[in-house]
């Protein structure tokens, strides 16, 4: 990595989708410890390059280059709560846990974790019975149990509404803060990125747009 | 390569090497007795065509074979469809009973279905004491018969509403759940634009669009299984032949060198031209339900029933009708079954005299407790075999659409349902043909009549899985890779996870599939330790009755089989989830 | 080998006039069939090629294994047709031992075909106690005959009541408005019996004062006047036909008064009903014929000893006395015939003469005959 202590080197000549161009001639780059949001129109490409740091997807015509000391930690919450309808929250919520431990370890992690977002007394919940924002907090402090080095965060409030949206993002921001997470975080609501971020970048500002939209930002 | 891309090649390879096996053991022993038929009868394929063309059975029967294949899907569209609407729209307290009743005509055998209608329209049945008489043709049949000069019209309309009885399940496996899990904001919407200010509206701009696909893969598939049917055309209009009976009564004799050349003929042309008419119709019924596959928001089930009223008079007279519909040919069988007839006095009583026998059997007539066990274990075998196949073969699909390679999925897809395409009859004998070719030997295999389930049964496995596996949201895959979990885990959360149910589903219906069949099996080798309950009440019904025990034996033979069916379709239907929108 | 050859030559002519055919085939058969390897090991079961409404009572088959240690397994096929099918179908790796119910209309194709090996039970005594009438068809060591019957037109006395229908006096009469659409036959095609009663019709109609017109004629004639053409003979006494038991079955049409079954049928009717019956049987001459069932030793059998043993056991008295209540059919036995019981003897028709046709003419023509069946009745 540079020696100005980025985490994140991101150099993109062109990302095609669907034979279409996307979006050309990026660069971005994240520092340690820093949270950007990208702010940006629907279907500019936030998202799809969310996944190309993720390696979801490949990085087409380009390159992105993470600090090995992140790269094999990194996290990801999807617009969507994905939580498993098989499982319950407790069960959800130690998916993002990699040690073995003993059954009553487990349970306090749980506790611990639901208690670091204010769900208390959550665990043994179906996971469909939860609210939008229950949900997504489930999904953060499994995030958070995972230890990641790097979040993204695909516009993870973007089925909330407007309050709940602003506590959230302020939780959000306070918790990766206080783990000390590096995150890039996208979305299209400049109030969340203002509460949530260090730094806002523009999307316009960061590269040229292309001719398509990414169908991964509807 | 990407994170969720690096176990791909292993996986692709299983994939294509499922695919390349299944369609092998399908085409092959296929391709193996049309060869065989050519090199016997010294004709090629398309001059057997031609020369079908040219004989008057051959012709009839074909006629016949369209002509009740159209008429069954129209009577099952239009009898149906107002069973499903009313399923559909209201709000049911026992929803999942009701679709368990109406969808058990569907797996019912054949054999029994037949059974059953026979006695639903028999002399001193139901039907008769109403006025209508089916089988003799007197009274108002009879007049019809003669206003219309038609031949037989009691047997053909018997035979019709066996075939509406019989794939009514079809029309609520499709159509229901699209009802019941439409976003009801859709209706409210449109009553508040022009395009939807009346009723007639409503049905060409909103209904038919919606519903309009799941019909049309729901008829197309009905077509499909009274084109083919058997058991039901032999018992209910035995003056009629359709391509499948043809064939059948030809099959034995098939296939020798300097043997009945005729017989070799008749099954190589009426092969071939079933093959090519149910091959456009899969290849119909495989695009709809790729277009059936919902496009628009669906809300969960349970939010839709909220808003759902609960039935009025009407959709309740409805679904008691057709819930009697489903069930009184299988009651008769039962009833029938207690039923014998004093050959000195002429008069019935009732006992369990038949059920005892039926149960000792002896060494004419195998027991029904080892028929029983043998239609279980080859069930079971079946299902060891269908179900991962299938499984393995809907997800090459799936992941062919999801790569963009929907040429390459469409060809795969319907390679895998060629069985349907093909005649139980024709089935067996290409196993038979194809097995002679390979290892005589092979012959005395007991596994052998489990061949033909398995042929026969994963197409349906892969009709049940493909949907469900296309309705499944990748992120959960992705999740669960960024979650760090290993290829296995991530492969069970994120995707397998969600096939709990279906899987059921799929391997209740190919058991009950397996429990039923014995068309194909019907021409292989039959040691009487093989037996089947199927094959066991076929035997009863063909043997002379003078002895007045052999039909409530045979009708014995079908309440345990029906019981047996219902029994693993209705735990499969608890796990049966209407949200997949799946046509099973 | 000249003199061999003269002498095959001179028996040959004398035993057509004879009929003693059978001894001349036996000498031929043994020269150009060789034996097939078995399709399957010797495990100590006899393995019974038959077909599926053959009963054999419980006791009788436990009998057999008590007697002789071997347990038995029965292939079933549906008739004579498809027990013919299976063995020319697996030919090269046979699955049974025994077949049990090929008859004389089917024999000689087997024959032919190199399916049976010779059994020792024609060297024995006991052979000679088989009537002659069972083995003037075939009388080789291929094949035994262990049932029998003549193939005849049943018809419902309560139609033909002698006052507005009488009794046919011809094969003719059923070609008249009386009879249209009353008439149910078996496919020749696909059933036995059906098969039977076609090649009566071709040596009843090749012996009938008119020159003019043959079987196929009389079938064409038949079919404009709606006969019902059904695959086997179940569908047409039991759907079909008025005078026997299927008024009492599902699926019942009763259309057809008249219908191809056994003279002994109305017997049986009989048996069963406690003495009654309105069945008959039309014994015009050559209007019948003699169906011979015939067990045999499959030429690829595992099982030599067990179906030798079997053989003996079927051709027992005790066991073969028992036919027309087990098969519903004749015993081969001379001296045993149909019980008296519930009028099962007394309500049997005797035919006046049965058609009689060799069985290799049959073996030969059948092809033959059933093209012109099917384009006569299309």
């Amino acid at each position: 990595m540079s020696t100005n202590d980025n985490v994140i080197e991101i150099s993109i000549e062109q990302k095609e989708l669907s034979g279409e161009i996307l979006f050309q001639k990026m660069s971005l780059s994240l520092k340690a410890g820093e949270i950007i949001s990208l702010l940006g129109p629907s279907g500019c490409g936030k998202t799809t390059l969310l996944r190309m740091i993720a390696d979801l997807e490949s990085s087409g015509d380009g390159e992105i280059t993470i600090d090995e000391k992140i790269s094999n930690n990194v996290g990801f919450i999807f617009q969507k709560p994905i939580l498993y309808p098989h499982l319950n929250v407790a069960k959800n919520i130690l998916l993002g846990n990699n040690e073995k431990l003993s059954k009553i370890m487990k349970e306090q992690l749980v506790i611990d974790s639901l208690e670091l977002v204010k769900l208390s007394g959550f665990a043994n919940r179906k996971v469909t019975t939860l609210s939008g924002g229950e949900a997504q907090r489930v999904v953060l402090a499994r995030a958070l149990l995972a230890n990641p080095k790097l979040l993204l965060l695909d516009e993870p409030l973007s089925s909330l509404d407007v309050d709940a949206r602003r506590i959230l993002a302020k939780e959000i921001r306070d918790l990766l803060k206080q783990h000390n997470i590096s995150a890039i975080h996208v979305t299209h609501d400049k109030d969340e990125a203002n509460i949530v971020a260090d730094r806002i970048l523009e999307w316009s500002k960061i590269c040229d747009s292309g001719n398509g939209s990414n169908n991964n930002d509807q | 390569m990407t994170r969720t891309g690096q176990h791909k090649m292993l996986v692709k390879v299983i994939q294509w090497t499922t695919v390349c096996c299944f369609v092998t053991l399908t085409v092959l022993p296929l391709l193996y007795a049309i060869a065989r038929l050519e090199s016997v009868t010294g004709i090629n394929s398309v001059v057997a065509v031609q020369n079908f063309f040219t004989t008057q059975s051959s012709l009839h029967a074909l006629k016949f074979t369209l002509l009740e294949a159209t008429i069954s899907t129209i009577a099952t569209v239009i009898i149906g469809l107002p069973i499903a609407w009313c399923l559909g729209r209201y709000n049911w307290k026992n929803i999942k009973f009701l679709r368990a009743i109406l969808a058990v005509p569907f797996v019912t055998p054949s054999i029994v279905v037949a059974m059953g209608f026979l006695m639903l329209i028999d002399v001193g049945g139901p039907l008769t004491a109403m006025g209508i008489d089916l089988r003799l043709e007197t009274g108002i049949v009879g007049e019809l018969a003669n206003v219309t000069n038609w031949e037989n019209p009691g047997h053909f309309i018997a035979l019709i509403a066996a075939h509406v009885w019989f794939n009514i399940s079809l029309i609520m496996r499709f159509v229901e759940p699209t009802l019941s899990t439409m976003d009801r904001t859709w209706e409210e919407q449109m009553r508040f634009l022009p395009a939807g200010q009346n009723r007639l509206s409503r049905i060409r701009n909103l209904w038919l669009p919606i519903i309009g696909p799941a019909i049309l893969c729901a008829a197309t598939l009905c077509f499909i299984f009274s084109f083919t049917s058997f058991a039901l055309v032999r018992w209910l209009t035995p003056n009629q032949d359709t391509l499948e009976t043809l064939m059948a009564n030809s099959g034995g004799s098939a296939g020798i060198y300097g043997y009945r050349i005729d017989t070799s003929e008749v099954v190589l042309s009426t092969s071939i031209v079933q093959l090519i008419i149910l091959s456009l119709a899969i290849i119909c019924a495989t695009s709809i339900q790729r277009r059936h596959s919902t496009i628009h928001a669906i809300i969960a089930e349970s939010d839709a029933k909220q808003i759902s009223a609960r039935p009025n008079n009407l959709a309740k007279a409805i679904i008691s009708l057709g819930v009697c519909f489903a069930i009184l040919p299988l009651m008769l069988v039962t009833i029938a079954s207690f039923r014998i007839r004093n050959t000195k006095t002429g008069e019935f009583t009732y006992s369990t005299e038949a059920w005892s026998e039926a149960w000792s059997g002896d060494y004419s007539t195998t027991a029904i407790p080892d028929a029983l066990s043998n239609s279980l274990i080859y069930c079971l075998i079946t299902v060891a075999f269908a179900l991962p196949i299938g499984w393995i073969i809907s997800s090459c699909i799936s992941r062919l659409e999801q790569e963009q390679k929907a040429t390459t999925a469409k060809i795969v897809e319907f390679a895998t349902m060629i069985p349907l395409a093909l005649s139980a009859v024709m089935i067996g004998l290409g196993i038979l043909l194809g097995l002679l070719k390979w290892s005589p030997g092979l012959f005395g295999w007991a596994i052998i009549p489990a061949i033909p389930h398995i042929i026969i049964t994963t197409p349906f496995v892969i009709r049940i899985i493909l949907p469900a596996l296309r309705s499944i949201d990748l992120s959960y895959h992705e999740q669960a890779v960024m979650l760090g979990m290993n290829p296995i885990n991530a492969w069970w959360h994120g995707k397998a996870a969600f096939l709990r149910a279906p899987l059921v589903v799929a391997g209740a219906l190919t058991m009950a599939f397996s429990l039923g069949e014995f068309g194909a099996s019907w021409i292989l080798v039959r040691s009487g330790s093989w037996d089947t309950l199927s094959v066991l009440i076929d035997q009863l019904m063909s043997q002379p009755k003078f002895n007045p025990l052999i039909q409530p034996m045979a009708m014995a033979a079908a309440t345990v089989l029906m019981l047996l069916t219902f029994i693993l379709f209705f735990i499969a239907e608890r796990f049966r989830d209407n949200g997949e929108g799946s046509g099973f | 080998m000249r003199l061999n050859a003269i002498l095959c030559l001179t028996v040959m002519v004398c035993a057509s006039m004879s009929g003693c055919l059978g001894a001349l085939e036996k000498e031929n058969e043994s020269l150009e069939c060789s034996t097939f390897s078995a399709g399957h090991t010797d495990d100590g079961k006899l393995r019974i090629l038959t077909y599926d409404i053959l009963a054999l009572s419980d006791s009788m088959v436990e009998e057999f294994t008590n007697r002789t240690g071997y347990e038995i397994e029965f292939i079933k096929e549906d008739d004579a047709g498809g027990i013919l099918d299976q063995m020319m179908l697996t030919k090269q790796a046979q699955q049974a031992d025994l077949m049990i119910g090929l008859d004389n209309t089917y024999l000689q194709t087997a024959i032919d075909n190199c399916l049976l090996r010779e059994t020792v039970y024609t060297q024995s005594d006991n052979y000679q106690n088989i009537s002659e009438q069972a083995t003037a068809p075939y009388s080789g060591p291929l094949a035994i005959p262990f049932d029998q019957g003549p193939v005849c037109l049943n018809y419902d006395e309560n139609f033909v009541d002698g006052e507005n229908v009488s009794e046919p006096t011809s094969l003719w009469n059923l070609t008249e408005e009386t009879w249209r659409g009353k008439t149910a036959f078996p496919s020749p095609v696909t059933s036995s019996p059906g098969r039977s009663f076609m090649v009566s019709t071709i040596d009843y109609f090749e012996n009938d004062d008119d020159e003019s017109t043959n079987a196929f004629d009389w079938w064409q004639a038949m079919a404009s006047n709606d006969a019902i053409i059904t695959s086997g003979w179940t569908e047409a006494y039991e759907t079909h036909y008025t005078g026997g038991y299927g008024e009492y079955t599902t699926g019942y049409i009763g259309d057809a008064h008249l219908t191809v079954s056994y003279c002994q049928s109305p017997g049986v009717e009989a048996y069963y009903s406690g003495n009654y019956t309105h069945s008959t049987s039309i014994t015009l001459p050559k209007s019948t014929i003699q169906q011979v069932e015939y067990t045999g030793i499959i030429n690829g059998a595992a099982n030599i000893p067990g179906a030798e043993l079997f053989i003996e056991y079927l051709l027992s008295p005790e066991i073969n006395a028992q036919m027309p209540e087990n098969n519903l059919m004749y015993p081969v036995l001379d001296g045993y015939g149909l019980p008296e019981t519930d009028g099962y003897r007394y309500h049997s028709d005797i035919p006046q003469e049965n058609a009689n046709v060799e069985i290799t003419r049959i073996n030969e023509e059948m092809t033959n005959w059933l093209d012109k069946w099917q384009s006569a009745t299309e």
